[in-house]
């Protein structure tokens, strides 16, 4: 037996868990208004969805493609978190 | 004589316990976080192997402005590459990492730990962080990890000790020491100026410091509002929470996304105005009792002055402990005749005060250490040897205990003859000044108890002392309350406590 089967499912996954993420995240918001826009377009997302209502959803998604399109970045998929929603 | 040729080595410290490498050096048992390098103490000197990765970050610093501009200032470790590294090379065979080269590092006097720095002291720590942080980035360098523990103390002058932390700064790389920052540097120091609270007891708790989760539990509304608080906390703290469950890599997607170092630059250049401008703002009555040794009259101060320095004379001391050194006035004496002073005390206010005047003067033999003399410092970390315990670190060929036995005795509930047992086990001769119980200081503390110590006596402690050292001269001050010793240590005993060292 594991040391991960005394555990219940919720502690063991903690296990795994990188508390590093967050921060490298924080620092582009830690590095001024340049720093925060790069961070709002990575992930604006799943910000916006803490105030999106049912009826602009559309509106909000397709302000957050053109800013993606605007800046050249990666639109292979997996620099918009879109992996981790 | 018991010097010590300390040295701290990547995160951390040398000198005793670890591994003893083939052939007879030393594995410094702090040194073993990273994977590049680790530190080996051989025939007096410490020396680190480097993995080739970690060599060529080691030469790409050595020829960088940055390493000119902070070596000559005394802020990066004196390193050079070390002559005879074949030999060294075939002792340290570490399964699975093959080391190319050695370097040597100048030994740094004493050690000491974040959870014995005064507020300043870790200030100032913080701020040559940054300040190396930020000249590394402008020749596309930057530092692995943000620890405490890679600052030592020459005296008041900090020191970066961990060579082999700087390393090459890719394009779109984010400063992957900055959690650690928080961790162990910003919020121990938010902590005291913002909240009040000592730092020190949460570091000596927890050796990777204070998370942005717990720490944000600490921090009111109000706080909130305070300088670096809302981002650096709060922010942190929520952003962690929000991503914590994320499967991907992040550093990737920073990267894609443009991010650059000037970026990481307005960060610390951030970080500098917050700790920059931070103030531990002790209560002016508390300071007030710190203004002078007030329980002396000119004629009695002049006579303890003229017997300590007259002891601490009688031969070349190399390392002095002053134990309870208040404002310092005797390590200061002291250092008069020794190569260094270890200035303890268990008071923050004393040791901070002690810190800036000692700093101003830019003052290099005495380093003040906030130290709990009822718990001195035991061993922490990883097999309670990767942070080494007070004793440890260094014996002493003198020991200043000046107006403080009754505070370990009659406060500490400490037995007398183990306190002397303690005293003793450190080595070197001894200055002790006696407090009888008719003294005003004395009653104080037995104002609100019953004297239950009966061992307190001056017979006792006499018998106590002769135990261990010769009185050489013995002097009752005026006002017949105090009498100050100065003990020889027994030549047998110092050699038998040696012997039991090198065994």
């Amino acid at each position: 037996m594991s040391p991960e089967d005394l555990l219940p499912a919720s502690a063991a996954v903690l296990m795994y868990l990188d508390p590093a993420t967050g921060s490298m995240l924080l620092q582009m918001i830690a590095a001024g208004f340049a720093g925060a826009y790069l961070f709002l377009k990575m992930r604006g997302q799943r910000i916006l969805m803490i105030f999106r209502s049912s009826d602009d959803d559309d509106d909000d998604e397709g302000a957050t493609e053109a800013v993606s399109d605007d800046e050249g970045v990666d639109e292979s998929g997996d620099n918009d978190g879109d992996g981790d929603e | 004589m018991a010097t010590t040729t300390a040295t701290a080595t990547n995160s951390t410290t040398v000198l005793a316990g670890g591994g003893l490498a083939d052939n007879g050096g030393q594995l410094e048992p702090g040194s073993f976080r990273d994977r590049d390098s680790r530190v080996l103490l051989r025939d007096g000197e410490v020396l680190r192997g480097l993995s080739a990765e970690a060599l060529a970050d080691w030469e790409r610093l050595s020829a960088s402005k940055l390493w000119q501009r902070f070596s000559a200032a005394g802020r990066l470790v004196k390193t050079e590459p070390f002559a005879d590294s074949a030999a060294v090379l075939a002792e340290v065979d570490t399964p699975g990492q093959p080391w190319v080269a050695v370097l040597r590092h100048e030994p740094i006097p004493f050690l000491s730990y974040p959870y014995e720095w005064c507020f300043s002291m870790l200030r100032d720590a913080a701020l040559l962080h940054l300040e190396l942080l930020l000249a590394a980035l402008d020749e596309d360098m930057i530092l692995k990890d943000a620890t405490p523990f890679n600052v030592q103390f020459v005296g008041t002058r900090p020191v970066f000790i961990d060579i082999p932390s700087f390393t090459q700064l890719k394009p779109g790389d984010v400063w992957v020491g900055y959690r650690q920052f928080c961790e162990l540097l910003l919020y121990p120091l938010m902590l005291t100026a913002y909240k009040g609270v000592a730092f020190q007891p949460w570091l000596r708790g927890s050796l990777d410091g204070i998370s942005p989760e717990q720490f944000r539990g600490l921090m009111s509304w109000r706080d909130w509002f305070r300088k670096g608080v809302l981002v650096h906390v709060v922010l942190h703290a929520a952003i962690g929470e929000q991503h914590k469950g994320d499967d991907v890599d992040v550093r990737k997607q920073i990267k894609q996304a443009g991010f650059r170092k000037e970026m990481i630059a307005i960060n610390l250049r951030k970080l500098r105005a917050v700790i920059g401008r931070m103030q531990w703002k002790p209560k002016a009555s508390t300071w007030s009792d710190y203004a002078g040794d007030c329980h002396y009259d000119e004629q009695r101060r002049e006579a303890k002055r003229a017997f300590v320095s007259k002891a601490a004379a009688a031969r070349p001391r190399g390392l002095v402990w002053d134990l309870g050194c208040n404002t310092g006035e005797y390590s200061r004496l002291a250092a008069e005749h020794a190569d260094r002073v270890i200035a303890m005390d268990g008071d923050h206010l004393a040791i901070e005060r002690l810190y800036l005047e000692l700093k101003a003067e830019e003052h290099e033999k005495i380093l003040p250490l906030l130290i709990n003399l009822a718990a001195p410092t035991p061993g922490l970390g990883w097999r309670g040897s990767e942070r080494q315990a007070l004793q440890d670190r260094g014996r002493p060929d003198l020991i200043l205990a000046l107006a403080l036995m009754h505070h370990m005795i009659i406060a500490c509930h400490i037995p007398l003859d183990d306190w002397i047992e303690w005293v003793a086990s450190l080595g070197g001769d001894l200055v002790l000044e006696w407090v009888g119980k008719d003294d005003p200081m004395v009653k104080k503390l037995l104002r609100n108890k019953d004297d239950r110590y009966a061992d307190y006596s001056q017979d006792n402690l006499e018998r106590a002392l002769k135990g261990h050292w010769d009185i050489v001269a013995r002097e009752e001050l005026a006002g017949g309350t105090r009498t100050l010793y100065h003990g020889a240590r027994r030549v047998a005993d110092s050699a038998a406590e040696h012997l039991g060292d090198d065994s």
